[in-house]
């Protein structure tokens, strides 16, 4: 996925419901007859030619986007997609309004998120229409069509909006802030492990090609902890890292007397500008016979690994995602990672009551991989 | 011919409520009413004297901005901000830091909605918001203020609000605080501030795009005249006797009770002794005190967030949030995010 670099559209939330009807004609003087409407299989063609002149157009250095990545992106998603488009007569993609769905527990019950990326509208029709305009009119049935808390719908719609698409999104669609996040980054060499004691962590750490069966299992006890969090099971996981398209990641595991106790990913990349070892992911449980949030000695062992891997190559950081209220957040603090400002801001459109931005901000954990950033 | 818009054409307009800044014959009943409405569900409240709303509302250098809606000759609600004189965009202006808002229990249910409340917080963003008025109303509200606030009163996140947190080492020197002279630098308390404070700021704020004038009205009024709260200030001066910087603590209860509190830290960037002598000051005055934990803000943006957690400083959440309602487009939350300079001396937290 990158949509991140993108002008006005790049992260884009859905706006508030009220809506003209899924799959209306609207005629206007204009522009050609168009449809708004959901993804049919066979608009990938158009979609994709649509958003690689888009974002061509608004970054030169953008590279464009192939039909696997795209497939990938949507179609191959186990989670499932969200796709809104207006469409003309004759097949051609006027603006799109999209998202990467996530399958959710949600104080343990199943549920769904989507992250709202991918928006763009064709710029030779941006003017042709006074405001709200096409990001407005496709995001409308968008809302109507997955936000909510029934089937294939999402309790939270969420994004990483863009400067431009945020002062849009909070005057006419009621984006609300989750919070201003801030990223953890550690010098390697300043990366502080500390002492196991003599008997070490008892944990083993293995490198992998593809995640484990009991995957499942070790998210669903932190999902428990954690109050909010995107399914990470082997389909999902594999699906996010082993078999995208876009970028090589390198997965680790961590077992105590071979039951599964940590896992995390790692590729190089750039944060906000900043090069270095991205930690995409992050999940360790809870140890069985102690009160500590987390597993110490696998915490240790799987931040070694993540140091080798930057070390071997050729890093000088290692950037990580957390929310604030993660016990992971000042852990990594006391390993020698600081706290640095970020110009991105989570924001986010909640479709049923109790899971407002307050809530979000205190229970849902997330990582770098959760996001099209990694 | 006027321009002046009629009443009932107001969005505030609320027939049988006098809405108008505040009157001097206004005060008795206002404190009594803030009284009442404060002590509501809250056993540990301490009422408020004249002197407390003297020293806010009426000795502030930087005005007055006090908004009431009387009725039958009493105050029913109370919306004021205490201003404050902010250099930004090469010019003096003001901001406004919300407080102390209230509506008497026995006028709440009195209008349809939006209550008078917000008719009176629409009266006073009328009367004193605008590119050519204060720029900025800004505050951290409680969880009910904010969810009016952004359905009516157009209220936005600048930020969620980090902490910096530091235990307090119990062997820090204490010794410092007899009088430190180091790299021809002297550690002193603070009495009172005088024209020294402007300069050094002056120094400072170049590196920012917003924040509000620390010099000795501010600083005088704001810390040594305060009537509840007790401030210590530690300085640095060089051997010419000239301000190179100054910390302001305060034992005190604010997230916990009994601990230290960095109120205020203003040094220039380039002078790290002076940012190291006056954090050894500021850890001898926590350990003095018996404080647990040192806590203070920075913009996430600034060089001290970054050299604060250096010197063993770490980043907490917080349940507080910055909002703030901008008057001028160019001064929108994202601009403030990333320009505005504002510390706890900034709030009336602590």
């Amino acid at each position: 996925m990158n949509s991140g670099t993108g002008g006005f559209d790049s992260h884009a939330l859905p706006p508030f419901s009220s809506a003209p009807e899924w799959g209306t004609l609207i005629p206007v003087s204009e522009l050609p007859p168009y449809t708004i409407r959901e993804y049919e299989p066979g608009d990938e063609v158009a979609i994709l030619d649509t958003f690689n002149r888009v974002f061509t157009g608004v970054d030169p250095s953008f590279v464009q986007r192939t039909m696997e990545e795209w497939r990938w992106c949507y179609l191959d998603n186990p989670s499932g997609w969200r796709i809104s488009i207006a469409v003309t007569d004759e097949g051609n993609v006027i603006s799109q309004y999209a998202g990467v769905a996530q399958r959710m527990l949600l104080d343990g019950e199943p549920a769904s998120f989507s992250q709202a990326i991918d928006s763009m509208t064709d710029p030779a029709y941006r003017r042709g229409l006074k405001k709200p305009g096409f990001f407005v009119l496709t995001g409308y049935p968008y809302a109507e069509r997955y936000g909510g808390t029934g089937e294939r719908q999402d309790t939270v719609m969420w994004g990483l909006p863009v400067p431009s698409a945020w002062r849009i999104g909070k005057a006419y669609l009621k984006y609300e802030l989750v919070r201003t996040q801030l990223s953890l980054l550690a010098e390697v060499e300043n990366l502080l492990l500390p002492p196991l004691g003599p008997s070490g962590s008892g944990v083993d750490i293995e490198e992998l090609s593809e995640f484990p069966e009991d995957a499942g299992e070790l998210f669903e006890a932190h999902a428990l902890r954690a109050g909010a969090m995107a399914v990470r099971d082997k389909a999902q996981l594999d699906w996010r890292y082993v078999k995208n398209p876009g970028h090589d990641y390198r997965i680790a595991a961590a077992r105590r007397a071979g039951k599964l106790v940590g896992l995390t990913v790692q590729r190089s990349g750039s944060f906000d500008g900043v090069q270095g070892s991205l930690i995409c992911d992050w999940i360790v449980g809870a140890p069985e016979t102690a009160a500590a949030p987390f597993d110490f000695g696998a915490t240790v062992e799987l931040l070694a690994w993540q140091r080798a891997k930057a070390k071997e190559q050729d890093q000088e950081n290692i950037i990580a995602l957390f929310p604030d209220t993660a016990p992971e957040w000042l852990a990594f603090q006391e390993a020698g990672f600081r706290a640095r400002d970020s110009s991105y801001f989570l924001v986010g459109r909640n479709y049923s009551k109790p899971y407002d931005m307050r809530w979000l901000r205190q229970n849902w954990y997330y990582t770098l991989g959760d996001t099209d950033l990694c | 011919m006027t321009d002046e818009i009629k009443p009932e054409d107001k969005r505030s307009y609320t027939p049988g409520y006098d809405l108008r800044p505040l009157e001097e014959g206004d005060v008795e009943s206002l404190l009594e009413t803030f009284n009442l409405v404060f002590a509501e569900n809250n056993p540990d409240f301490e009422p408020r004297t004249m002197e407390e709303w003297r020293w806010a509302y009426r000795d502030n250098p930087a005005g007055t901005r006090v908004l009431v809606a009387t009725k039958d000759g009493e105050v029913a609600a109370h919306f004021s901000s205490l201003p404050v004189r902010v250099w930004i965009g090469g010019e003096e202006r003001l901001f406004g830091q919300s407080v102390d808002s209230f509506v008497h229990p026995a006028h709440r249910q009195g209008l349809r909605r939006p209550g008078l409340y917000a008719k009176l917080v629409w009266e006073f963003q009328d009367l004193y918001g605008g590119r050519d008025k204060d720029l900025l109303h800004y505050g951290w509200p409680v969880w009910n203020a904010w969810r009016i606030g952004k359905a009516l009163l157009s209220y936005e996140v600048v930020r969620t609000q980090n902490l910096l947190v530091k235990a307090v080492p119990r062997d820090a020197d204490q010794g410092l605080l007899e009088g430190c002279e180091r790299d021809g630098l002297r550690l002193e308390f603070i009495k009172r501030f005088d024209e020294q404070s402007r300069w050094l700021w002056d120094r400072c704020a170049g590196a920012w795009g917003a924040s509000a004038i620390r010099d000795d009205a501010f600083l005088n009024w704001r810390l040594f005249d305060h009537p509840k709260n007790d401030y210590t200030v530690l300085g640095v001066r060089d051997g010419d006797g000239i301000l190179r910087g100054y910390v302001v603590y305060r034992f005190g209860a604010w997230t916990e009770p009994d601990m230290g509190l960095l109120v205020d830290w203003l040094v220039p960037s380039d002078e790290p002794a002076v940012a190291a002598l006056l954090n050894d000051g500021l850890l001898a005055l926590a350990a003095r005190d018996g404080a647990a934990t040192l806590t203070g803000i920075f913009p996430d943006w600034s060089c001290w967030f970054e050299s604060f957690q250096e010197l063993g400083w770490r980043v907490y959440p917080s349940e507080y949030f910055m909002i703030g309602v901008y008057y001028h487009k160019r001064y929108d939350m994202l601009w403030l995010r990333q320009n505005w300079w504002y510390q706890l001396i900034d709030t009336d937290l602590v």
